[in-house]
């Protein structure tokens, strides 16, 4: 098809990406000088594949139905006729001077983020799931180079429309596994069942990343090792399992660890949801903030420091040596 | 009933039935060619028939035809006849009906690409009503505005254009998004997001009284919205808790660059005013235009009205609601509040105060005294916290043991040796 100059009430600008099946353009709207990202079906696909016109819809509006501040939203789905066939298109928010994560990720050298400031994208990016898959809708391929961040600092989930609602699974080729490897599920690796759960492995060794600028798993380059291994995951020999943070990160908060090392369980069903992670994330910034009026408030020697925070180590010693002492002493009873 | 600047009649007769014609002020209707509303009818006089605005109303007279002017099968003798809405005028054998602009509902249910679900609001020339857009199966808010009515046309649509080419740049998490613009049958059309969720009035009455913390959280989130809009130099001028929604808990401000153009169009005769809401700011009732003064003024009398849960003014007529901004204090939060922090209630007075030029400055500054009331509130907290803990002589005493690491390394074996024993003896 020979460059189009507008469509519909959009003028072309650029284009951002080509397909088997679509075009994507950066393109304005007319009167209003909005740019959106524009994009179509071919219409020589349309006549020779049908069904590519029912997906095509179907991406739409299962976009259209995420209406989230921190997922690309889906504006509006139309149709113009050239030389007498239909071209269907639909327009997306397009971001103006964006970064990908992964953009971000490589301007920290290796390292990782600040922790308050991964912790803000993350606690965004956790709202945005959650509300995706109690909509039912897996996003597959969550990965860095899939996050834009705005010039507000805003992270904005990108291509949803690559994921499918999960009722159908008729576009699904059997065996065909589909994601990055590096940040792909095992079960996805393994060809089987892909769930909400998926996502939230995937994103587990996002965070990973951004805390610590490394992958948690995955020293192997090429794909088809990266794919054997995370198969094998978590059934993988000591040294190849991920190191906990806090031995990469000095000082960094173990409830986070944990958070994350929970979202990288094998089994899926032990992976906590994104409702719960967003929860848990913001209690605990929550508590750092409280812990850390706390610590002013105490070396102004307005209070003293809550017992319980003083004592926190000796506590959990004093606890685990009182169990050691029960059982010892129950047996030594009996 | 306020005037109606601009009536319509409707053709009921004829090749143009349904058709609307607006009158701005007089028209003429007869067969002469220099006329407003032409009549193709030979029963018809050259200049039949007048109709035409007096005293906020209008009337219409005969103008001597032969065959005379009939308002509802009555016929109009010399004096003039006032109309009334849905009043039937006939000429000969052409038919119109007398009515305020109203949109024809046949015009709307073939709105191409949306199916409309709800008329929600409506006012001259404009309306704001709930679609489905077509083929997404998504809940959007369209903001429409005729183009066949309009007293200004033109500079209306050119304003409202600007105006949605202004919201158009607005992306931000507590924003309602424009989805689509553009124009079909016979209209100019915003589509904004429709995102599910309670009005933030709603939430407030229904839930008060609202935490502190609470407050806080939905506050910071208007103001960051705010913030950014003002960064973009875009001011809201309605800003009102109808125009916040609450959804997942976030609150989302709509209606952004709408309020001008809703201005233009719902001008009270009265008063000179738009419709007058008890959060707008006392100089922009002084026939001010607003600015982002205007707007912080809005959001501390919002603030209030989170921590109150009463409208900073219980007046409801626009002309004693106009009265009390200007001249009487607002509903006092202290009173309906009283565990209120000082802080806050500071805040609040100091986005609050009548004179522009001692008001916060702009959203900056909101979002650092929200940021200090956030701090100032946890440490409140921390103290109280604390305080309790060296009142109740249990914990204190529970407190003052496990300070000393001796006792604590003594306490917890020999709980740990009782408890065994205890569990022997009685087993």
């Amino acid at each position: 098809m020979q460059q189009a100059e507008r469509i519909g009430k959009y003028q072309i600008q650029k284009v951002l990406g080509k397909g088997a099946a679509g075009q994507v353009f950066c393109a304005k709207q007319d009167q209003i000088d909005r740019l959106v990202a524009l994009k179509i079906l071919l219409p020589n696909v349309v006549e020779s594949k049908p069904h590519f016109l029912e997906r095509f819809f179907r991406e739409a509006r299962l976009i259209a139905r995420l209406n989230h501040p921190n997922i690309i939203a889906l504006f509006e789905m139309g149709k113009i006729e050239v030389d007498g066939l239909p071209l269907h298109y639909y327009t997306m928010e397009f971001v103006e001077d964006a970064v990908t994560l992964q953009d971000a990720l490589a301007a920290e050298k290796g390292k990782g983020m600040p922790l308050d400031r991964a912790l803000d994208i993350i606690e965004q990016l956790l709202d945005a799931l959650a509300l995706a898959h109690r909509e039912g809708v897996i996003h597959r391929d969550l990965k860095p180079l899939n996050v834009l961040i705005d010039k507000e600092r805003v992270p904005k989930v990108l291509d949803f429309g690559v994921s499918k609602a999960y009722d159908d699974e008729d576009l699904t080729v059997a065996g065909m596994i589909i994601g990055s490897p590096p940040y792909m599920s095992p079960e996805q690796a393994r060809a089987q069942k892909c769930t909400v759960k998926s996502d939230i492995f995937s994103f587990g060794v996002m965070c990973y990343e951004l805390f610590t600028g490394q992958r948690p798993l995955g020293g192997s380059t090429s794909r088809k090792d990266l794919i054997l291994e995370r198969q094998q995951y978590p059934k993988l020999p000591k040294d190849r399992m991920p190191k906990r943070i806090p031995q990469l990160v000095k000082g960094f908060p173990r409830e986070i660890d944990r958070l994350v090392f929970a979202m990288l369980e094998g089994d899926p069903e032990k992976r906590p949801s994104a409702q719960r992670l967003r929860e848990q994330v913001a209690n605990f910034r929550e508590g750092e903030r409280r812990r850390a009026i706390e610590d002013e408030l105490a070396r102004a020697g307005q209070i003293d420091l809550p017992v319980m925070r003083l004592l926190a180590w000796k506590l959990s010693v004093a606890a685990s040596l009182l169990i050691v002492a029960v059982g010892a002493l129950a047996k030594w009873v009996r | 009933m306020g005037a109606l600047a601009v009536a319509v009649l409707t053709w009921l007769s004829g090749e143009l039935k349904n058709q609307q014609v607006p009158i701005e002020g007089q028209a003429i209707l007869g067969r002469g060619k220099h006329v407003q509303i032409v009549l193709d009818d030979r029963r018809s006089s050259r200049e039949h028939a007048r109709v035409f605005l007096k005293d906020d109303e209008y009337w219409i007279e005969d103008l001597g035809s032969s065959n005379g002017t009939f308002l509802n099968e009555a016929a109009v003798g010399k004096e003039p006849v006032k109309l009334k809405v849905g009043d039937n005028v006939r000429i000969g054998l052409s038919w119109f009906c007398f009515g305020e602009p109203k949109i024809a509902e046949d015009q709307l249910s073939t709105f191409v690409g949306y199916e409309i679900t709800r008329q929600i609001l409506h006012h001259q020339g404009g309306m704001l009503i709930e679609a489905v857009q077509e083929g997404l199966d998504r809940k959007v808010h369209l903001r429409l505005l005729s183009m066949q009515i309009a007293t200004n046309a033109q500079y209306i649509h050119h304003q409202f254009i600007q105006e949605v080419k202004t919201v158009a740049k607005l992306v931000h998490p507590n924003i309602a998004l424009l989805l689509d613009f553009g124009s079909r049958n016979l209209f100019l059309y915003a589509a904004f997001e429709a995102l599910e969720g309670e009005e933030l009035k709603g939430y407030v009455e229904a839930h008060h009284p609202l935490a502190v913390p609470r407050v806080l959280e939905i506050a910071r989130g208007i103001a960051r919205g705010m913030e950014y809009a003002e960064r973009q130099g875009v001011t809201h001028l309605r800003l009102q808790p109808e125009v916040v929604l609450l959804t997942r808990g976030r609150p989302i401000i709509r209606d952004f660059g709408m309020s001008r153009l809703a201005g233009e169009m719902t001008r009270d005769a009265e008063t000179g005013l738009a419709d007058v809401s008890p959060y707008m700011a006392p100089e922009m009732l002084k026939g001010g235009a607003g600015d982002i003064k205007s707007d912080v003024y809005a959001f501390g009398m919002i603030l209030a009205f989170l921590l109150g849960g009463k409208p900073p003014y219980p007046q409801t007529s626009p002309y004693e609601l106009a009265e009390a901004i200007q001249g009487q204090p607002p509903v006092d939060v202290r009173a309906l509040r009283p565990d209120a922090p000082e802080h806050l209630l500071q805040a609040i007075a100091d986005m609050t105060r009548r004179d522009p030029a001692q008001r916060l400055a702009g959203y900056g500054a909101v979002l650092e005294r929200l940021d200090d009331c956030g701090e100032l509130a946890l440490i409140d907290d921390v103290l109280r916290a604390s305080a309790a803990r060296a009142k109740s002589p249990h914990l204190a005493a529970l407190d003052r043991l496990l300070r000393n690491p001796l006792h604590c390394w003594i306490a917890f074996p020999g709980a740990a040796i009782v408890a065994v024993i205890l569990m022997h003896l009685l087993s």
